[in-house]
C-alpha cells in the first residue's frame, strides 16, 4: 500500500501579539476581539492602573481655502483599564487654540467602550451628548468627554482629528505618560515651504526613527477680495517625512526632588523657523537671539517703553529717591518703594497687559509688568539696567540655542551699579535686594540687551542654604519636663516661610508646626523674628511642654523632636532622570536634654558618621552624656550639591535610607526604681 | 456769585467722597481685636412668587491691615437659575475718596471648578482690589434674579474671627400669603414687620458688634455668632410645585423629582434575579446587589441645570455605568426594588466636619444622597459612591449624624449609625520565632 503523504506546508502562523509586527502596530481602531483583551509586558506590573496599549498619531499639511496651509492632525488611541484607579483614563480632554474668532476644528471625534462579557466583546458608543466644551481662557477652549460603560477590564478606544489654520502650532508628542505605553507612533510630513527646528528630550530610545522624502500636491483657494471669483492655486513639491516610534515604555512618574516632570517626559516638540512659498520671498518667523531681544525692546507689550525719558516720573522718582546719596541708595530705595506699594497679581508674567504708566497708577501688575516698572525707574535715574527673562522651576527648562518665548514666564531686572551687577525681583514681598526666589533658578536666562543678549546661568548647585536647630529640654518645677526650639534658618528657606506666613498667617504656620509632631505636645510662646525685615533669615522659636506620663516605666523619645526625616524622599528603586533639589544645604541639629525628673538613662543610640562620595555630602550623628547625667545630640547633614544624575539615584537613595533609620532610633529612659 | 461757587465746590466734591465711611469714623471698640471692619452690610430678599425671587445685596468692608486683604475680593455666582443684573465694586482710601469703580463689564468672568464634577454650569464674576495704604474701604452690591430657589441665603454679620461689625440689615419682601420662615439662634431680637400693598416686610438689624476672638477647641464660629437661618415656604422650580414647612412635605417635593426613575433595561432586570433569587435572606440580596452596584459603576458628577437636583435615571445608569450620588442611589433602589426589596433615598451631609442639624427648620442641609433599607434596628445603610466600602458601613463621612429620607409619603428626619471605640478595633496576631540564626519567622493575623 502507497501512503500519500502530504505534506502541508502550513502558511507561517501569525501569532497575534497584543502589538505590533515588525514595525506597524496591528491595533487598528473598531478592529477588536476577545484575545485583545489578554494584555501582558514587562512594563505593566501589579500597581499598573492602566496600560495605553497603542498611542499613534500623525500631522499632515494641506491646502486650504483661505489663501494657506492647515495641519490636519489625527489621533487614536487604545487604553486598557486594569484598576479602578485606572478609570481616570476614561476622562478625556481635548485642548483647541482659539485666536479670536479663528478656532482649531475638532472633526470625526468616535470613541468606544468594549466590554469583554462571557467571551464576547460588547460595544458601547460614546454619545456626543456627553462630549462637553469649555472655555479655559483667551487662548485655549477644551472638549470634555468621559467615556461610557467603564470598569476594571474595559478596553477605551478613541479617535479625532483637529484641522488648525495655525502653521506655528504643529502638535507635539509625548511617548511618555503616567500609564505604560506598549507603542506610541508619530509621524509629521512638511512640505518643503515651512522649516521646523525639531526639538526633543528625554529618552531618545527609539524603536523606529525614519526620515524620507516624498512627493506632494497641493491646493490653495484664495480670493483678493469677496467680490472676485475665487483662484485656487495647484502647487506640488517635495515632504519631509519623519516617523518614531518608542515601545514598552514604563509609566513615568514624578518623583520628589524634581524641578518638573515635564522636563524629562521623552517628547517632541516643533518650533517654526521659517516660511518659504514658491515665488515668494523667504520669511524667518524665529530670529536669532540678537533679533529677538531687539523685537522685544520695540514691543510695546515689553520693552518699548524702557527706551524713552519716561518724564511722567519725574515728579515721583524725586519724591522715591529723596536723601539718597549714591547710586546704590538709590537703587535700594526705588526697589523698597515698589515693593512696598505694588501687589503682584499673577506670580508670572512676561509681557505687559497695560502700560506702564497705568500700572504705576493701579500699583499692581504681573511679574513682568512689576519689573518692568522697576527697570524703567532704574534707568530715569542713569542706573544701568535691564530686563532678564527666565522660567521658573516648574514650567520647565528654557531653549539656548533657539530663542523661543513661550519658555520663559518670568521677568527680573538686571542692574549695574558701580561696576557691580545686581539681579533684582520686585513682585515679592518676601524678597530683599538682590535676593531672587529659588524656583528662579532654573539655569538659562537671558538679558533682554539687543546689543549683548548675554546668556546668564542660575543653577542651584550654587545656592548654599544653612539651617540650624536647636532643642533645650530640662526639668522645670512649674512646667514639668519642658523646654524650647529655635530653628534659624537660611536665606531661602526664609524667603519659602515668609510666604507662607504671609498667605496663610501665623497661626496656620504654627499649626502646621504642631502637627509636624507625631506625639501630643503643647506649644506655646510661639513666634518668628525678622518676619518683616528685608531680606534677613527668620528665626522661629516656641515652647514645648511634653506632659510626660510618669506612670509609664519605659518612655523611648525621638531626640531630634519633629525635624527628623520620618520617611525617605526617594521611594522609587530605579529613577531615570535627575534628581534636582532646590539648592545645596548644610543643616545642623543640637540638642541638649536633661533626664526627666524620676528616671534614668537606660540606651543611647550609638554615634555614627556616613559620607557620600567620600566629600560631596556626609552625615554626621553625635551622642554622648554629660557630665551631670544629661544627653547633648549633634546632628548634621550636608549635602553639597543640589543636582544629581540618574546614574547616582541608587547611591543617594541608600545615603538618605540610612539618615531615616538612623534618625529614627530613640533614647530610652527608665523609671528610677 | 462766591456763594454759588462755594455751594457747586461742595457738591462736586461730595459725589467724589463717600465720607461715611472714612476710615477715622470707626469707634475704637470696633478696632480693636479685629483685622477688618464691616461697615455696612445689606441683603433684600424680595419673593416674588414661590420660585422667582429678586436679591439685593451690599456689602461694606474697611480693611485695617493686610492680615485681611482677601476681604478686597469678590465673588458672586451664577448659573441657570440665577442670573446677576447688576454687580459694581468701588475701592476708598483711607479718606473715602473714590480710587476705583467698577461696573459690571469690568469684572472677570470664569466658569467654576468644584474640585469633583466633569461639567457643572456654574459661572462666577471675580474682582479683586490691589491696594497697599491701610486702611481703605471696598463696597460691593449687586443685584440678581433668580428662578427656581430652593434655598435662602442666610445671614451671618459676623462671619469670621477677627472681623467687628458696625452695621448689618437683613430684609424679606413677600407676597402677604407668603409664609416667611426663619430660625434665629444666638439672637432674640424680633424682626420689625409691616405690611403694605399686598405685600409684608420682615427686617433685622444688628449694631456695633466688636471681634470675635479665636479660642483653641471652640466650636465652629457658625454655632456662637448672632445668625438667623431663612428657607422658602412654597416652592416651584422647573414646573415642579410644593413647599417646605414640614419634613413631609420637603420630602413630597423631593420625591417628585425622583420617583419614576427607576426602570431597568430587561438584562439588569433578568441579571437582579440571576443574583438573587435562590439566595435566602434580603441581607444577603442587598449585599450581592450592593457588590454588583460596586464592580459595575462609578462616580462621575455632571450637574447641569435641573440635574443638579435630578437624578439620571436608571437606564442613564445601566448604559454608561456611572453617575453621581444621587443617579447611583437611585439606581440602587431600582436593583433592590427587582429583587422584591424596599429601600429608600436619603439626603444628607457628607463629610467629616458636618454642621449640627435643625431638625426643626426644614430646609436643605444636604450636599449628599445615601440609600437605605429599613430593617427596624438593623437598617442597612448604603454608601453608593464607594467601590470598596463594606454594605452597611457609613464611616466618618456620613456616620453618626441625620438624614433626611425621601419617599412617597414625604420627608421623614432619621439618625444615621454611631460607631463606638469597640467597632473600631483592629487586632493583630502574631506568632513569630526565631530560629538560631537569628531569622524570623512570623504568622500576622488581623
Amino acid at each position: 500500500m502507497k501512503f500519500k503523504t502530504f505534506i502541508v506546508s502550513t502558511a507561517l502562523l501569525s501569532i497575534s501579539f497584543a502589538g505590533f509586527t515588525q514595525d506597524k502596530s496591528n491595533v487598528k481602531f473598531v478592529k477588536i476581539s476577545a484575545e485583545d483583551f489578554n494584555i501582558t509586558s514587562p512594563v505593566i506590573d501589579s500597581s499598573t492602573a492602566a496600560v495605553v496599549v497603542a498611542d499613534i498619531g500623525s500631522s499632515e499639511f494641506e491646502g486650504n481655502r483661505k489663501a494657506g496651509f492647515s495641519i490636519r492632525y489625527k489621533r487614536f488611541a487604545r487604553i486598557k483599564i486594569l484598576t479602578k484607579n485606572g478609570i481616570d483614563a476614561a476622562n478625556v480632554q481635548i485642548p483647541l487654540y482659539v485666536d479670536g474668532q479663528a478656532e482649531e476644528k475638532l472633526d470625526n471625534l468616535k470613541a468606544y467602550t468594549y466590554n469583554l462579557e462571557n467571551g464576547k466583546v460588547v460595544e458601547t458608543k460614546l454619545e456626543s451628548e456627553s462630549v462637553f466644551k469649555e472655555k479655559v481662557n483667551k487662548k485655549v477652549s477644551v472638549r470634555k468627554f468621559t467615556m461610557p460603560a467603564v470598569k476594571p477590564g474595559s478596553i477605551i478606544e478613541f479617535t479625532y482629528t483637529i484641522v488648525s489654520d495655525f502653521i506655528f502650532n504643529l502638535q507635539p508628542w509625548e511617548f511618555q505618560g503616567e500609564y505604560p505605553r506598549l507603542w506610541s507612533e508619530y509621524r509629521v510630513d512638511i512640505p518643503e515651504y515651512f522649516r521646523y527646528i525639531f526639538l526633543s528630550q528625554g529618552s531618545k530610545d527609539f524603536f523606529i526613527k525614519k526620515d524620507e522624502t516624498t512627493r506632494g500636491r497641493w491646493e490653495i483657494t484664495f480670493r483678493a477680495n469677496s467680490t472676485e471669483r475665487s483662484e485656487t492655486e495647484k502647487l506640488e513639491g517635495n515632504i519631509q517625512s519623519n516617523r518614531w516610534v518608542m515601545k514598552d515604555l514604563p509609566a513615568l512618574k514624578e518623583e520628589a526632588f524634581t524641578s518638573t516632570i515635564d522636563n524629562h517626559t521623552s517628547k517632541i516638540q516643533f518650533q517654526l523657523a521659517s516660511i518659504h512659498y514658491p515665488n515668494s520671498p523667504f520669511r524667518p518667523v524665529m530670529s536669532s537671539w540678537d533679533k529677538a531681544m531687539e523685537d522685544l525692546m520695540k514691543d510695546d507689550e515689553f520693552g518699548e517703553l524702557l527706551s524713552h525719558p519716561n518724564n511722567w516720573l519725574d515728579d515721583d522718582m524725586k519724591a522715591i529717591t529723596d536723601g539718597a546719596a549714591t547710586p546704590l541708595e538709590k537703587a535700594k530705595q526705588i526697589f523698597k518703594y515698589i515693593k512696598n506699594n505694588f501687589t503682584a497679581t499673577r506670580r508670572s508674567g512676561v509681557y505687559l497687559t497695560d502700560n506702564l504708566k497705568t500700572i504705576f497708577k493701579n500699583k499692581h501688575g504681573n511679574v513682568a509688568e512689576i519689573n518692568l516698572l522697576l527697570t524703567a525707574m532704574l534707568l530715569h535715574e542713569n542706573i544701568k539696567a535691564f530686563p532678564v527673562l527666565l522660567s521658573t522651576r516648574d514650567h520647565g527648562y528654557t531653549n539656548e540655542l533657539y530663542p523661543i518665548l513661550e519658555k520663559f514666564n518670568y521677568v527680573i531686572c538686571l542692574a549695574q551699579i558701580s561696576n557691580n551687577d545686581v539681579l533684582l525681583d520686585a513682585s515679592n514681598p518676601s524678597l530683599g535686594f538682590g535676593q531672587l526666589h529659588w524656583k528662579c533658578y532654573n539655569g538659562h536666562c537671558r538679558v533682554v540687551d539687543p546689543k549683548d543678549p548675554s546668556p546668564v546661568y542660575l543653577v542651584a548647585d550654587s545656592l548654599k542654604e544653612k539651617k540650624f536647630t536647636l532643642i533645650n529640654i530640662a526639668n522645670d518645677e512649674k512646667e514639668g519636663w519642658a523646654g524650647t526650639v529655635t530653628n534659624t534658618l537660611g536665606t531661602y528657606e526664609s524667603i519659602s516661610v515668609k510666604e507662607e506666613v504671609f498667605d496663610k498667617g501665623l497661626d496656620e504656620f504654627f499649626k502646621k508646626v504642631k502637627s509636624d509632631y507625631t506625639m501630643e505636645i503643647k506649644m506655646g510662646n510661639t513666634g518668628i523674628d525678622s518676619l518683616k525685615q528685608d531680606g534677613m533669615p527668620v528665626n522661629i522659636h516656641y515652647d514645648i511642654n511634653f506632659n510626660l506620663n510618669k506612670d509609664e516605666d519605659i518612655i523611648y523619645f525621638n531626640p531630634l523632636l519633629s525635624e527628623a526625616y520620618k520617611e525617605n524622599p526617594f521611594k522609587s528603586a530605579a529613577r531615570k532622570y535627575p534628581v534636582e533639589m532646590p539648592y545645596a544645604f548644610d543643616e545642623t541639629i543640637i540638642a541638649n536634654i536633661e533626664v526627666p525628673a524620676g528616671y534614668e538613662l537606660d540606651e543611647l543610640p550609638k554615634s555614627s558618621r556616613v559620607n557620600y562620595n567620600e566629600d560631596e555630602g556626609s552625615f554626621e550623628y553625635l551622642i554622648g552624656k554629660t557630665n551631670d547625667g544629661g544627653i547633648q545630640l549633634r546632628c548634621r547633614i550636608k549635602m553639597n550639591r543640589a543636582n544629581f544624575q540618574p546614574e547616582e539615584y541608587e547611591s543617594l537613595r541608600d545615603f538618605y535610607a540610612y539618615i531615616v533609620k538612623k534618625q529614627a532610633e530613640p533614647v530610652v529612659f527608665k523609671k528610677k526604681q | 456769585m462766591r456763594i454759588l461757587t462755594i455751594i457747586a465746590l461742595t457738591l462736586f466734591t461730595h459725589t467724589l467722597f463717600a465720607q461715611e465711611f472714612m476710615a477715622l469714623l470707626i469707634p475704637d471698640s470696633l478696632k480693636q481685636g479685629a483685622d477688618v471692619v464691616k461697615r455696612y452690610e445689606e441683603y433684600v430678599l424680595e419673593i416674588k412668587s414661590p420660585g422667582k425671587a429678586k436679591i439685593y445685596e451690599r456689602h461694606v468692608y474697611t480693611i485695617l491691615n493686610e492680615a485681611a486683604r482677601s476681604y478686597t475680593k469678590y465673588r458672586t455666582y451664577y448659573d441657570k437659575f440665577t442670573s446677576i443684573n447688576s454687580v459694581s465694586g468701588t475701592l476708598y482710601n483711607f479718606f473715602g475718596k473714590e480710587i476705583k469703580h467698577l461696573k459690571k463689564k469690568d469684572w472677570q468672568d470664569m466658569s467654576t471648578y468644584d474640585g469633583i464634577s466633569l461639567m457643572t454650569d456654574n459661572r462666577v464674576k471675580v474682582n479683586e482690589f490691589f491696594y497697599t495704604e491701610y486702611p481703605y474701604t471696598v463696597d460691593y452690591e449687586e443685584e440678581d434674579e433668580t428662578e427656581g430657589v430652593l434655598d435662602f441665603t442666610d445671614w451671618y454679620p459676623v462671619s469670621a474671627y477677627r472681623m467687628s461689625v458696625q452695621q448689618s440689615k437683613y430684609t424679606i419682601i413677600a407676597p402677604s400669603n407668603y409664609e416667611v420662615r426663619y430660625k434665629q439662634m444666638n439672637f432674640t431680637t424680633a424682626p420689625t414687620i409691616t405690611e403694605k400693598d399686598g405685600k409684608k416686610i420682615y427686617t433685622w438689624e444688628i449694631k456695633n458688634i466688636p471681634a470675635y476672638k479665636y479660642e483653641e477647641a471652640a466650636p465652629y464660629i457658625q454655632e456662637i455668632v448672632p445668625n438667623i437661618h431663612f428657607a422658602p415656604s412654597a416652592l416651584e422650580a422647573e414646573g415642579y410645585v410644593g413647599n417646605m414647612t414640614s419634613w413631609e412635605s420637603y420630602g413630597k417635593f423631593f420625591y417628585q423629582l425622583v420617583k419614576g426613575r427607576d426602570a431597568l433595561p430587561a438584562d439588569i432586570k433578568s441579571k437582579v434575579h440571576e443574583l438573587t433569587d435562590n439566595l435566602k435572606s434580603d441581607k444577603e440580596k442587598i449585599f450581592v446587589l450592593y457588590n454588583f452596584l460596586q464592580k459595575n459603576t462609578h462616580y462621575i458628577s455632571i450637574q447641569l441645570g435641573i440635574g443638579g437636583w435630578q437624578p439620571f435615571d436608571a437606564t442613564y445608569v445601566a448604559e454608561k455605568k456611572y453617575g453621581d450620588c444621587k443617579a447611583l442611589s437611585n439606581y440602587m433602589i431600582a436593583l433592590l426594588k427587582e429583587a422584591g426589596i424596599k429601600a429608600k433615598y436619603a439626603e444628607i451631609y457628607g463629610g467629616k466636619d458636618h454642621p449640627l442639624f435643625m431638625e426643626d427648620f426644614p430646609c436643605l442641609q444636604s450636599n449628599h444622597v445615601i440609600s437605605c433599607v429599613p430593617m427596624g434596628k438593623d437598617t442597612i445603610w448604603l454608601e453608593c459612591t464607594s467601590q470598596t466600602k463594606s454594605p452597611g458601613y457609613m464611616g466618618s463621612f456620613t456616620g453618626n449624624r441625620k438624614a433626611v429620607i425621601i419617599d412617597e409619603e414625604g420627608g421623614h428626619v432619621v439618625n444615621t449609625p454611631k460607631y463606638k471605640a469597640s467597632d473600631n478595633l483592629q487586632r493583630t496576631k502574631v506568632i513569630a520565632t526565631i530560629n538560631e540564626e537569628g531569622l524570623l519567622d512570623a504568622e500576622i493575623k488581623s
